[in-house]
């Protein structure tokens, strides 16, 4: 059952799947904060309960400017963190080259968390590593929202990808029991090859609270095809795993309308559903129209 | 809400028809999946390194063997990571232990001219590199000077895999804006917001490592025949940051092109051809296709006008999504080329002209100081 709304940040930051020429329309509408909390007080009008989010140095300014002068509107949000925001980390490895960037994440960490980092050398625990990774990148936002509302913190579509790739599924439940143990929130996984993940966790023996996948019309960023992730959505669905569909719109090439529709069919299989706007009137909109057809 | 028009009375038919022109690794690639049984190794395992082998791993399970990186600190931690895979500080050992029917090369530009040399002479029967090839045209050359019969070198040039950009192709060749009279052009990034010394042994910046994607399309659309005029600025490195020029084409037309990758607006890549004709025009970006027409045709879904969207493209397809889709249909295009024993569409015979221009380009730069 879809049991939340969730608003995205993409347009927040300046993405759009459709052209980078809507996105850096809609980064201008949203380039202050005020216009921000605009859009995030409609949603949540429209009935939308949650944010999802990645780390991007941009959603922390909001998040921090809201708990300084909006923290009712914090305080009703339910969160879905996704880590990281893999676009500032290629940009860096552009500039610094992957060792390079690789010593300054591991510097951060050393910064962070001395202590951990020395055990996890002294053991040549590189799972370890990449744990205190997860909760270096999430620290700062755990700060400032309500502990009981950070719901879940999900790897970004990338990391997803890349784990199933080099099979690193001991790396995989790592993760996952630092999420859950260490940070007390769900684990969750962002993928766009929702079709080759459920045949992986299958595979590996692995239960993840949350899996995120793009889901619309088209078929748009649905792997291994059309047919095979809609079959992978509803047997993971099935059996409890919490569903959150992502870029419904297809990146803004098919209708709300068009969307609802498609999107009925996997109402029982589905927790929530995310969407992303500029503009606080379809922030609303948008949220009303899909919890009246999808609740 | 309104939603991106096609303008097309039924885009689902249109692409299901379009597709298996536009993309026929997609068609192949069920006949030839069940059959591969490829050992692959990759040389270079930094961010493009990472992508190549998880499209493939995604693609085929298992089917990259081996890493060869020169960098202790990284092979040592990927080792205790990723047991699924041999890693290598030594190309030539990785060759005799592993011997690997594909190589990729995805190493810093400096270094690819080398390791492809080395791979060549130890008869590796197909490379891939990532783009740029090599770091000018006199390498390229000899590179192709000593490959040996059923030798493949195939270039990552990636845009020439993305389905918007081979549907304005198949569209300039049918005719549907008439005789091309100018062209306007761009590839621009927000890659170097700050100062880097990464690129000073190059001696070479923005043209080379991004601008050389646009003027691969450009090559590939117009057939290119020489530089005009050229000209280049620092902004925070010490080779080009932003690089201006004018091409011509054998018919006498006019193309204009940028190359910077310090531009804050754009956060990620961005290539953009615009195309006046005599018959209409034609704008076309990784994201998007937008033609307008004086006539109808059957390209345009039997009218004057589309619109058409990365999303009315990628319906279901490719198979695995990691970055963008046209990296992955070009790996797909590598592995079919091998199974066939075909010369890749991006070798490094056809790309030989983009690599000419790019040089030629530099040298017009400098004389215009």
């Amino acid at each position: 059952m879809v049991e939340e709304i969730l608003l995205g940040d993409n347009p927040f930051l300046g993405v759009s799947h459709l052209a980078h020429e809507k996105a850096r329309d809609e980064r201008r509408e949203v380039s202050k904060l005020e216009a921000k909390v605009e859009v995030v007080k409609a949603a949540l009008e429209g009935g939308a309960s949650g944010f999802t989010f990645s780390t991007h140095q941009s959603n922390l300014e909001l998040l921090e400017y809201m708990s300084r002068h909006y923290p009712e509107v914090l305080a009703k949000l339910n969160y879905y963190i996704l880590i990281p925001y893999a676009q500032g980390y290629v940009r860096r490895a552009n500039v610094y080259g992957t060792v390079g960037l690789i010593k300054t994440v591991l510097r951060d960490i050393v910064l962070k968390h001395p202590a951990d980092f020395a055990t996890s050398i002294l053991t040549l625990n590189v799972n370890r590593l990449a744990s205190l990774f997860i909760g270096m990148e999430a620290g700062p936002y755990l700060k400032i929202l309500p502990r009981e509302r950070v719901k879940a913190i999900l790897l970004h579509e990338v990391l997803t990808e890349l784990l199933m790739a080099y099979d690193l599924a001991e790396l995989l439940s790592e993760l996952k029991k630092y999420v859950e143990k260490k940070l007390k929130a769900g684990f969750g996984l962002e993928t766009r090859n929702i079709g080759q993940l459920k045949k992986y966790l299958e595979e590996r023996g692995i239960h993840v609270e949350y899996v995120m996948t793009p889901m619309n019309p088209l078929g748009y960023q649905m792997a291994p095809s059309k047919e095979e992730a809609e079959e992978a959505i509803r047997e993971l669905g099935k059996r409890r795993v919490k569903i959150i569909a992502i870029n419904i719109l297809a990146s803004g090439a098919v209708t709300l309308e068009e969307s609802i529709r498609y999107l009925g069919k996997f109402r029982t299989r589905m927790y929530a559903i995310a969407y992303g706007t500029a503009k606080p009137h379809r922030a609303k909109e948008n949220a009303l129209l899909l919890s009246q057809c999808l609740f | 809400m309104n939603s991106a028009k096609t303008g097309l009375v039924d885009d689902e038919t249109f692409m299901q028809e379009l597709i298996p022109s536009l993309c026929p690794e997609v068609v192949e690639w069920e006949r030839y999946v069940g059959g591969s049984d490829l050992k692959v190794a990759v040389v270079g395992f930094g961010k493009m390194g990472l992508l190549h082998s998880g499209i493939l791993n995604l693609l085929i399970p298992g089917i990259v063997r081996a890493v060869v990186d020169r960098s202790f600190f990284l092979t040592f931690g990927a080792s205790r990571l990723i047991k699924s895979l041999r890693f290598y500080r030594d190309v030539s050992k990785m060759l005799n232990d592993i011997e690997p029917d594909v190589v990729y090369v995805t190493t810093p530009t400096s270094s690819h001219y080398p390791i492809l040399r080395d791979l060549l002479s130890n008869g590796v029967k197909y490379v891939f590199v990532e783009k740029p090839p090599t770091l000018n045209y006199e390498q390229a050359r000899y590179l192709v000077s000593v490959k040996k019969p059923g030798q493949h070198v195939m270039v990552g040039f990636q845009k020439r895999y993305a389905l918007t950009f081979r549907h304005a192709k198949l569209l300039i060749d049918s005719g549907v804006v008439g005789e091309v009279l100018r062209v306007n052009s761009y590839v621009r990034s927000g890659d170097i917001l700050e100062p880097t010394s990464r690129f000073d042994v190059l001696e070479r910046g923005v043209l080379l490592d991004l601008g050389v994607h646009l003027i691969d399309l450009l090559t590939w659309f117009f057939k290119v025949e020489h530089v005009v005029r050229a000209e280049s600025r620092s902004v925070y490195t010490r080779v080009d940051d932003v690089f201006r020029a004018e091409l011509e084409t054998g018919d006498g037309v006019k193309i204009f092109l940028e190359a910077s990758w310090t531009n804050p607006d754009y956060r990620v890549p961005e290539t953009y051809i615009e195309v006046y004709g005599t018959l209409g025009a034609m704008k076309v970006t990784e994201d998007y296709l937008k033609v307008s027409s004086e006539v109808e045709h059957p390209l345009l879904g039997g009218g004057r006008e589309i619109a058409l969207y990365k999303p009315h493209y990628y319906r279901g397809i490719p198979p695995v999504n990691l970055a963008d889709p046209e990296y992955t249909i070009e790996n797909m295009h590598f592995l079919e080329s091998t199974h066939g024993g075909r010369e890749p569409f991006t070798s490094i015979e056809k790309i030989s002209k983009t690599m000419e221009l790019v040089d030629e380009l530099y040298r017009e730069a400098r004389r215009s100081g």
